[in-house]
């Protein structure tokens, strides 16, 4: 499929407004990612709270708003104090009326200014305080702030980056299928919610064979983190059966993110991968 | 994701009776008509589900099968798996509990096993129900297989924050295992505290010893109760069968006539 080419799109704010439906309450953040996947990739842009100051997330915050985009996804990497967090999230809220949605990286990224949160298990990790051992630790704080928990099943494919050697993780092989189908099916059967795959966020490219065999075995929504850098990624994921796509290295560049935001709703798939 | 029969079943029985009597075989090498003569009793004696065991997980999957086939032409409630490992996974059964053992040391057990059989499961199409294994003190030999850190046995809140990890992370069922041979099962106090926080079925993992533990714990919130050495060390297991079930079951009404005068 071709990209479509910067110029066509200049959307009017109004239109954009009209456009965004946003709904609130519980469950209504995995029914929306549900719901959405039946017809083309949703796109989450991922503001880090560990590497912007306030400022800066502002703008970002703003050009979001300004953009089709329905969600918004707040995390980092490494781990953030827990009062900037909350204002983080806070500072989100007053600029936009977006869906806010956790990725933690640790225990210490809960808030209950937020809408729900991907409960994350690194499920190839070879530590278990990242597959369950975290989760524990912060399981009554998250029953505490009340916000959506979505069963998420982090899994990280080949070479992996931050997250995958903060995690100890055994990154999953590109060209071994069969343990990419053993894991999928696990997280589906043990009642996740959603995939998410995480390639890091290196020079790598898109693992749409996985993606693939993750589509073909289970009928969960499959969330791809990290390494997306520009329109031909996109398009190569969407087509693959990619159902979420979030982005972080991309948005960091002011320019590109604007007219990023614009074109990713014009995404959709070549054919439907889908089996039903 | 869609919610099985068996599933349906375990909620209905809760439901209806306040708690579900899991009767507990382990058919092992030297079975010799044993297991389903226990099986046998359980199933005369009004229990709800027929659980198969496999602690060690080493028993050759045709004789299990071979096994089951003819405990299953006698007895006709569900036929539940409660896995030791990967091994054992049979198509007689109706459903397993598809487990994960939270507090472990080693992803093996954790997630490990649990993606290596995943391809298995669905090609046999048996009912897999996500499932929270914790392992309280002292362990025993569950403990010592799944490398497992056991929650200290007066720390009610660990074991409480385990299971809501498990709920957070899908799993529709909460087992408190102490191991075969512990003293007694998981504290009254530990079941109100799990209780408390996750609103699923959670489960006494056998250890009761009498009928007065089988009280403590179902009262205390335990939704189902796992019951085996009681049954096997009586003399007479048909009429020992007979009674714990009816005294289960007694209770478990107590425990709904109690919530109900809470609210």
């Amino acid at each position: 499929m071709k990209a479509p080419s910067f110029k066509k799109l200049s959307l009017k704010k109004k239109k954009i407004k009209k456009m965004k439906k946003i709904k609130t309450g519980m469950g209504s953040i995995l029914s929306q990612l549900r719901e959405r996947d039946q017809k083309e990739p949703f796109y989450l842009p991922f503001i880090d709270s560990t590497i912007y100051s306030i400022e800066e997330i502002e703008k970002i915050t703003k050009s979001i708003d300004n953009s089709l985009a329905q969600m918004i996804v707040v995390g980092g990497i490494l781990n953030v104090d827990t009062s900037y967090f909350n204002d983080i999230i806070k500072k989100i809220k007053e600029i936009t009326k977006l869906p806010i949605i956790i990725l933690p990286s640790n225990t210490g990224m809960i808030s209950k200014y937020a809408d729900a949160i991907f409960f994350l298990s690194l499920l190839n990790s070879r530590n278990p305080y990242w597959i369950t051992g975290s989760q524990a630790l912060s399981a009554p704080s998250v029953y505490k702030s009340g916000i959506e928990v979505i069963p998420t099943a982090y899994m990280v494919v080949e070479p992996g980056g931050t997250a995958s050697w903060i995690g100890d993780a055994n990154p999953l092989p590109r060209d071994k299928l069969e343990i990419v189908k053993a894991y999928s099916i696990y997280a589906e059967l043990s009642g996740k919610e959603l995939i998410c795959l995480d390639t890091g966020m290196v020079d790598s490219k898109i693992p749409e064979k996985i993606i693939k065999t993750v589509k073909e075995n289970t009928n969960l929504p499959i969330a791809f983190y990290g390494g997306v850098k520009s329109m031909k990624d996109i398009n190569k994921l969407a087509n693959a059966g990619a159902d979420i796509i979030i982005t972080s290295t991309i948005i960091q560049k002011h320019k590109k993110r604007k007219k990023l935001f614009h074109l990713i709703k014009m995404v959709k798939r070549k054919k439907s991968s889908k089996k039903k | 994701m869609k919610i099985g029969k068996i599933e349906n079943y375990i909620h209905e029985i809760i439901e209806r009776d306040g708690v579900v009597f899991f009767g507990l075989i382990d058919p092992d090498l030297s079975d010799n008509g044993k297991s389903l003569k226990y099986a046998k009793a359980f199933y005369e004696g009004g229990a709800d589900i027929i659980l198969i065991g496999g602690s060690l997980g080493y028993l050759e999957t045709a004789m299990l099968d071979e096994t089951l086939h003819k405990i299953k032409s006698e007895v006709s409630i569900p036929f539940m798996l409660f896995p030791g490992n990967i091994s054992g996974l049979t198509r007689e059964a109706d459903a397993l509990y598809y487990m994960s053992l939270l507090n472990s040391k080693n992803p093996y057990w954790i997630t490990g096993a649990q993606a290596l059989a995943a391809p298995l499961i669905k090609k046999l199409k048996i009912e897999a129900i996500p499932t929270s294994l914790i392992i309280v003190e002292p362990g025993e030999t569950v403990g010592w297989v799944s490398a497992s850190r056991p929650i200290l046995i007066h720390k009610p809140d660990l074991a409480a924050a385990y299971a809501l990890a498990g709920k957070y992370l899908g799993h529709r069922i909460t087992i408190l295992e102490r191991g075969s041979g512990a003293p007694g099962p998981s504290p009254p106090e530990m079941f109100k505290a799990v209780k408390k926080v996750v609103c699923h079925p959670v489960i006494c993992a056998g250890s009761c010893k009498n009928l007065e533990d089988i009280k403590k714990t179902i009262l205390a919130g335990a939704d189902g109760i796992h019951i085996a050495s009681m049954i096997e060390k009586a003399s007479n297991p048909k009429s020992k069968a007979k009674q714990v079930i009816s005294y289960v079951k007694k209770i478990g009404k107590e425990k709904k006539k109690r919530k109900v005068k809470k609210k």
